[in-house]
């Protein structure tokens, strides 16, 4: 391949022509201004100057002014009705005095005038001046065309962008017992992550990222042709069936894209999640973080691709992050959602209206918001709303672990504390052997053993527990009542003397230490207890 | 209802906790135990390194067996109590009259297979 510096491309003399009915001016002005570097083409009139102008493209125009039939100005008004693009510099030469065939020739449209005689100097001079002057209108002209053009393709690419963050959803969606919100962050005007969210009328909730691959307006034309799709697919299909009908879809459409696409869906007590080609999914419990791994590859790689999903309880995994790698791999942290959850500000739940700030959080990852992401940045969250809920349990032992964890996962995420569940299992114990077993602390005695064998003894009281949890922005609060024996008044304290041998008040000790705030109700029949958050 | 493991190292025996030790399981743990002291064996670990929590009626066997372990000349010790238990221990004063580890003596190895 040949070195570009090596290349020259010789510049080529501008063509000048030279219009007059004298044969010897003609001569004249040629060599003029081949002397001066030009190149030289003639016209006797009017009509064959405008048939070589059909031809050539002159960069200038010597005119002169008194011609027999179409005279200079004439001829000039001819020409420049006829000129559609640029504008061809005309300079008039003229021996008439006065300044009235100036003006005439100015009005015509001339760019320049010059008096005979001529001075060659001048003369090459001049045509050399209105040339340059001519290109640098020319020039300015093209810089404000390009201009236009540009200022239009921004107007068009903003229009494009807003309208692409109009078409996804206005979040917080309220969807049954969720609230999901979710921003995206093009690295462009326009970007190729969407998200978006439905609900069926039996109440189940879907809500799907979609990340195409590259960027821009065909990403985005993409992105948004897989969405509709995809939620007409989802309207009548499972979400792994949707995923696989997708993947042929992409595959046949020839459209040589593919996407990487996670839904997540809730039915009734049930969330399943479907990743083909995302980051993991992020499923928070009170006990653990759940990651859920790419389960097929992305939509329009492979046709014959299938998909499984992974089920998770709703009861337990109270928040889900779905986010596309434009928020892990920046960070070197291409599986590690933890990582941009933390990063986030995600770890606890929201204080405030959830997903109203989600797309400066993510803004704000990329330079303190000073600059764009290298890749679409998408996130999606769902959590469950803190309610109030209230369930009942048996009076049993086995329900003692079922109601603490069903309590804890109720609990916002700061109130899930080691002392809640130390306190929790405590209350419920108690409801369950002094309430609703009627089994008294004082009968305890020392025979442990023997005790234990009563309280094993005793047929479960179907429905006796009643837990609510009561979350709010400040505490956590959890009523634990029961159907049977009243907590005796002189118990409903957390002044009871501590005996290190009997086990007498060792219980109430573990729930007054547990908790901010213990109460009991007039009827002794239910105890209250509340975690505040600071 | 959860089992408890028991491992005999030298002459330790050490008993698994499970994670939730409660009135649930506080009879197994008290079968257990009284087994071991039953068959000659005079000190007991009780191994609390999985144990998330343990509610008072647990505390209550574990003391009822620290005690019926020193009255046979033996003793009891809790082997690795987490914060959340070691919380509750030092509010319920227990950690004044039970022998805790965090680890086993080097002089028996280690419980590691």
């Amino acid at each position: 391949m040949m070195a570009c510096d090596t290349l020259s491309v010789p510049k080529v003399a501008d063509l000048v022509l030279v219009v007059d009915d004298t044969a010897s001016m003609r001569m004249l002005y040629r060599r003029v201004l081949e002397l001066g570097g030009f190149r030289v083409l003639e016209a006797d009139g009017a009509a064959e100057a405008l048939e070589l102008l059909a031809r050539e493209r002159p960069s200038l125009v010597l005119l002169d002014y008194m011609m027999p039939g179409t005279d200079g100005p004439g001829f000039l008004r001819i020409l420049r009705e006829r000129e559609t693009g640029s504008r061809t510099p005309v300079v008039f030469l003229s021996a008439a005095s006065g300044s009235e065939p100036m003006n005439r020739g100015f009005a015509a449209g001339a760019d320049d005038y010059i008096s005979k005689p001529v001075d060659p100097r001048v003369l090459v001079a001049r045509v050399k001046s209105t040339i340059a002057a001519a290109r640098e209108r020319a020039t300015a002209e093209r810089a404000r065309i390009i201009a236009r053009q540009r200022n239009h393709l921004s107007t068009e690419l903003e229009e494009g962008r807003k309208l692409q963050q109009r078409q996804l959803p206005q979040v917080p969606i309220e969807a049954g017992d969720w609230t999901i919100a979710g921003a995206v962050v093009p690295c462009g005007e326009l970007g190729g992550d969407v998200f978006d969210v439905t609900q069926a009328p039996d109440g189940t909730v879907t809500a799907f990222v979609i990340d195409v691959a590259g960027h821009g307006l065909a990403a985005a034309l993409v992105a948004a042709s897989v969405r509709s799709v995809l939620r007409l697919l989802l309207a009548e299909h499972s979400p792994t069936e949707a995923m696989a009908r997708l993947n042929r879809h992409l595959c046949a459409s020839n459209e040589d894209r593919y996407a990487c696409v996670a839904i997540v869906q809730v039915r009734e007590e049930t969330i399943e999640i479907v990743n083909a080609g995302m980051p993991p999914v992020c499923a928070i419990s009170a006990a653990e973080t759940a990651r859920v791994w790419g389960a097929g590859t992305p939509p329009g790689l492979v046709p014959s691709a299938t998909y499984e999903s992974v089920r998770l309880s709703a009861d337990e995994y109270t928040r889900i992050f779905v986010m596309s790698d434009g928020l892990t791999e920046p960070f070197g942290l291409a599986d590690r959602v933890e990582g941009a959850v933390a990063r986030l500000g995600l770890e606890e739940p929201w204080a405030g209206p959830l997903g109203k700030d989600l797309g400066a959080r993510i803004a704000l990852q990329f330079e303190g918001g000073q600059a764009r992401p290298p890749d679409d940045a998408t996130l999606l969250v769902l959590e469950a709303a803190s309610k109030t809920a209230t369930r009942r349990f048996d009076a049993s032992l086995a329900s003692i672990e079922r109601a603490v964890d069903w309590a804890a996962a109720r609990a916002p995420a700061w109130a899930r504390t080691e002392r809640l569940c130390f306190g929790l299992a405590e209350v419920i114990a108690n409801a369950i052997v002094h309430g609703a077993f009627g089994l008294g602390s004082a009968s305890r005695g020392e025979d442990l053993e023997r005790q234990l064998d009563v309280i094993a003894a005793c047929p479960p009281r179907p429905g006796a527990i009643a837990v609510t949890v009561e979350p709010s922005a400040d505490a956590c609060r959890i009523r634990v009542g029961w159907q049977g024996t009243a907590c005796p008044r002189e118990r409903r304290s957390g002044a009871l003397p501590l005996d290190l041998v009997a086990p007498s008040g060792r219980g109430h000790t573990i729930v007054y230490a547990s908790f901010d705030d213990v109460s009991w109700s007039e009827d002794g029949k239910e105890v209250t207890v509340t975690v505040e958050r600071l | 209802m959860t089992g408890y493991e028991v491992t005999h190292i030298g002459d330790i025996s050490v008993i698994a906790l499970p994670a939730r030790t409660s009135v649930g399981n506080a009879k197994q743990l008290l079968d257990a135990v009284q087994r071991e002291l039953q068959t000659g064996r005079r000190r007991i670990f009780l191994d609390l390194r999985k144990t998330l929590t343990v509610d008072s009626t647990a505390l209550g066997a574990i003391v009822q067996l620290a005690r019926a372990a020193a009255g046979r000349g033996g003793e009891l010790t809790l082997l690795g109590p987490n914060e959340g238990v070691r919380r509750v221990l030092a509010i319920t004063r227990l950690d004044s009259i039970l022998g805790i580890r965090a680890s086993m003596p080097v002089d028996v190895g280690s419980l590691s297979p």
